[in-house]
């Protein structure tokens, strides 16, 4: 059963609108960064409040805004009693590496993948988690969200589609999507109703294919560029795990005009991912549906490329800029043969290292604000104006949620940095 | 303006009314399009919701009902309503319980943290004791490579281990004689590497490193000595061994901490333990001083001329005073170093106790007694162990 990817919603009622402009959106985020940097980092629980109170209240349905209920102080203790999980789960690993043999090469990658797949699994818990937290705390109309579901489950169920997908080479990726999507979409809910999905993975498997293949040349060509041109000599690929072999390597230079080749096969790589990853978004929007009407969106493909080639085309020049000024700065302060006692940033002088310090801090502070305002925000804005439902509910008859939800929130997502909004 | 429009939802469903909201003698009373009285908001309990930007409408909720909203249409009713309901503005989320609540909660969290960070660093001695001497060679190995890279001492041309037989030789017997009068289950294991900066340094389990510049600056082999007995003492007393425990320690602390902020607060809570760790490296310094002239004594060797080796770096290399702010200064620091010579202040004297006084110090615990550390011959062997690598 193929479900129809472009239809245009209906105008009007129905639509999504938001009312977010970039301008108000990077006063908010100037502010946050400050602040958590002079509080290293502790801001950041009322940081993020702020900035979805700003993004959640520009959004408008039927005439209505979305309301975030959420407060920083929910956050922070959610974080403090997360800590009491990831004291003992950071002091473990950090003794085993310690007290490992360094040379113990099998050891080491054990170590490595439990510690790996440890932290994906919980990533997948905490993620789980923090959307019941955010939903619970929308309103709309009064009406709160929700979610239902264990997070060990989709925690259980992402791992596993994970490893598929591992295994696999990547073509088993939209099941994962698929089945993660279903397992958040059935468990959501607005009010005493819960959202349908109707999403299956057949559907994108063709889509993905077009999206896969740039990649897979891309790397099999890489990997025998590895095999006949840098390791050749010392007997191909296999020679990785042979560190004599690799020694007797010595100084070669590979020959990297195959290289050339991954050139345009990235770009291309990369616009079939974009292309892909939009055509995904549309269908998985027409996939789901709320009291038996389904959502649609016109997210176009050029309206993400323009976001993000316009994004670059800003971003290379201000990062050219600082680079710039930053080199002059140091130039200014390496010896020359005019001044052969100069000796560079002297890195013990209090002043001059502080002046570095800063500027690279000025740098990174503002490179972070950039990409929230010109790239996250945007993206925001086009996903939300994209979005309708093709028709009216009757929003009369859904009543107030009964579910319970969490008090605090989210202290495992925040320790892995997780979820951009 | 008497009356108002605005959005009304109940909280109960999520059905939008459309009604006028006019001010009563006890609250708003909110009336739908048919007239009929919907709800009355009494004035003490009407909250504004925060976080509004201009432009977008005023909602108002109620304290004793979570859900219910009120959506006004536009801003005119807005100074009406704040002379009727004082306590527009006072976000009811923000009472004193919740204030109080957050203050123990923080205070909690800080007694939790210096609790733990102070646990931490007493436990590090007993922790870095109780490693078995498998685990601190081990490690003492992985230092010794990373700091002898950062110095430059791993160039294209091959590594910069000086090997001169004859210089190894005194090397060894030197090490011998100290040892044999050391009662710690170390062994040691010292090499010279051909890095013109003056400095020494030790690694756990018992490596030591002579960086070649020091060997240049000595003037007589006993200098030498005292900078081996010192190192030596760094390991026998495993200085280096439970700055590393503690600094691990404090990174398991820290990590989860501060992991979500941006990558500056990642950058000030790895300078935070750094500086933490400066003030701890003082006190083993001065006991490592002790220590080396102790070793020195009970070995016969002349133990006072070690302060000269140290004025005589720091009037080259130092900032000329005592009260200097020690860097931070671990033996495997994590400091930007170039490897050219220009660079101020070697290890050796960074979180030092300030040169003088330390001179001073050493050499009242030496006196004058003691005798030669090795003989000339050997002495001059020494200094050219790097003329063969």
């Amino acid at each position: 059963m193929t479900v129809t990817v472009m239809d245009t919603p209906d105008t009007g009622a129905n639509k999504f609108s938001y009312d977010g402009t970039n301008l108000r959106y990077a006063g908010i985020v100037l502010v946050n960064t400050l602040l958590q940097f002079i509080t290293l980092g502790i801001f950041r629980f009322w940081a993020k409040t702020r900035e979805r109170r700003f993004i959640w209240s520009n959004v408008k349905f039927g005439g209505d805004y979305v309301e975030y209920t959420g407060t920083g102080m929910e956050l922070f203790i959610g974080f403090l009693i997360a800590m009491i999980v990831l004291i003992p789960y950071s002091a473990i690993f950090q003794a085993a590496a310690v007290l490992l043999d360094p040379n113990d090469v099998t050891t080491q990658i054990i170590v490595s993948m439990v510690q790996l797949v440890t932290l994906v699994f919980l990533v997948y818990i905490a993620m789980y988690r923090a959307r019941r937290y955010r939903l619970t705390r929308t309103l709309w109309r009064g009406i709160r969200g929700g979610q239902t579901g264990s997070s060990l489950r989709y925690a259980a169920v992402a791992m596993g589609y994970w490893l598929l997908a591992v295994v696999t080479l990547g073509l088993a990726a939209p099941l994962q999507r698929i089945k993660l999507e279903a397992m958040k979409l059935e468990n959501t809910w607005f009010g005493d109703r819960k959202f349908e999905f109707k999403g299956r993975a057949s559907d994108l498997f063709a889509p993905w294919l077009v999206a896969w293949l740039p990649y897979a040349l891309a790397v099999a060509i890489g990997l025998y560029w590895l095999d006949q041109e840098v390791l050749g000599p010392a007997g191909g690929l296999g020679a990785i795990f042979d560190p004599a072999a690799l020694e007797a390597l010595g100084d070669t230079e590979p020959d990297p005009t195959l290289l050339l080749v991954l050139i345009p096969l990235g770009i291309a790589a990369v616009l079939a991912f974009a292309w892909y990853r939009v055509r995904e978004f549309r269908y998985l929007a027409a996939s789901t549906s709320f009291e038996n009407t389904p959502f649609v969106s016109s997210l176009g493909l050029g309206r993400v490329i323009w976001i993000y080639g316009s994004y670059i085309a800003l971003w290379l020049p201000f990062v050219f800029g600082v680079l710039l000024m930053i080199g002059w700065g140091t130039a200014e302060l390496a010896p020359t043969e005019f001044d052969p006692e100069a000796s560079g940033p002297d890195m013990e002088n209090g002043t001059e290292f502080a002046f570095f310090f800063l500027i690279g801090l000025l740098f990174i502070i503002s490179m972070s604000i950039f990409s929230r305002v010109f790239l996250f925000h945007r993206i925001v804005g086009a996903v939300v104006r994209s979005t309708s439902l093709k028709g009216e509910p009757d929003f009369e008859d859904i009543l107030q949620s009964t579910q319970k939800a969490p008090g605090r929130g989210e202290g495992l997502a925040d320790a892995f940095d997780v979820g951009g909004l | 303006m008497e009356t108002a429009g605005a959005r009304y939802a109940d909280g109960k469903s999520a059905k939008i009314l459309v009604v006028s909201v006019s001010p009563a003698q006890d609250g708003l009373t909110i009336t739908d399009e048919a007239g009929q009285t919907v709800a009355l908001w009494p004035y003490d309990e009407i909250r504004l919701i925060g976080g509004r930007r201009s432009g977008q409408p005023n909602a108002l909720r109620l304290l004793s009902d979570e859900a219910a909203r009120l959506t006004l249409d536009d801003d005119a009713f807005l100074p009406r309503l704040s002379s009727l309901a004082p306590d527009l503005n006072k976000d009811g989320v923000r009472d004193p319980r919740q204030w109080r609540r957050a203050l123990v909660w923080t205070l909690g969290l800080i007694l939790l943290f210096g609790g733990l960070g102070f646990g931490v660093s007493i436990s590090a001695p007993l922790v870095a004791a109780l490693l078995p001497m498998s685990v601190e060679e081990q490690l003492g190995k992985a230092t010794l490579e990373q700091v002898v890279v950062l110095f430059g001492g791993f160039g294209e041309s091959g590594d910069k281990m000086c090997r001169g037989r004859a210089g190894r030789r005194a090397l060894e017997t030197l090490t011998a004689r100290l040892k044999a009068v050391d009662d710690s289950p170390y062994v040691f294991k010292v090499k010279v590497v051909d890095i013109s900066i003056p400095n020494a340094f030790a690694a756990p389990g018992g490596y030591i490193v002579i960086f070649r510049g020091l060997l240049d600056l000595a003037e007589s082999p006993d200098e030498i000595t005292g900078v081996l007995g010192h190192e030596m003492a760094h390991v026998t007393q495993r200085h280096v061994t439970t700055n590393m425990v503690r600094s691990m320690g404090f990174q398991a602390l820290l990590v989860p901490l501060v992991s979500g902020g941006t990558i500056a607060s990642d950058m000030l809570s790895g300078l935070g333990q750094m500086a933490l760790q400066a003030s701890y490296t003082r006190e083993a310094e001065a006991e490592a001083d002790l220590a080396s002239v102790e070793l020195l004594r009970r070995a016969g060797i002349r133990a006072g001329t070690f302060p000269q080796l140290l004025l005589r770096l720091e009037k080259k290399y130092g900032k000329g005073g005592s009260d200097d702010e020690p860097e931070p200064g671990e033996e495997d620091s994590e400091a930007a170093r170039s490897d050219d010579d220009s660079f101020s202040i070697p290890d050796i004297l960074a979180s030092h106790p300030a040169t003088p006084d330390r001179a001073a110090t050493v050499a009242a615990a030496a006196g004058t007694g003691g005798g030669p550390s090795m003989s000339d011959e050997d002495w001059q062997a020494l200094r050219t162990i790097c003329d063969r690598r």
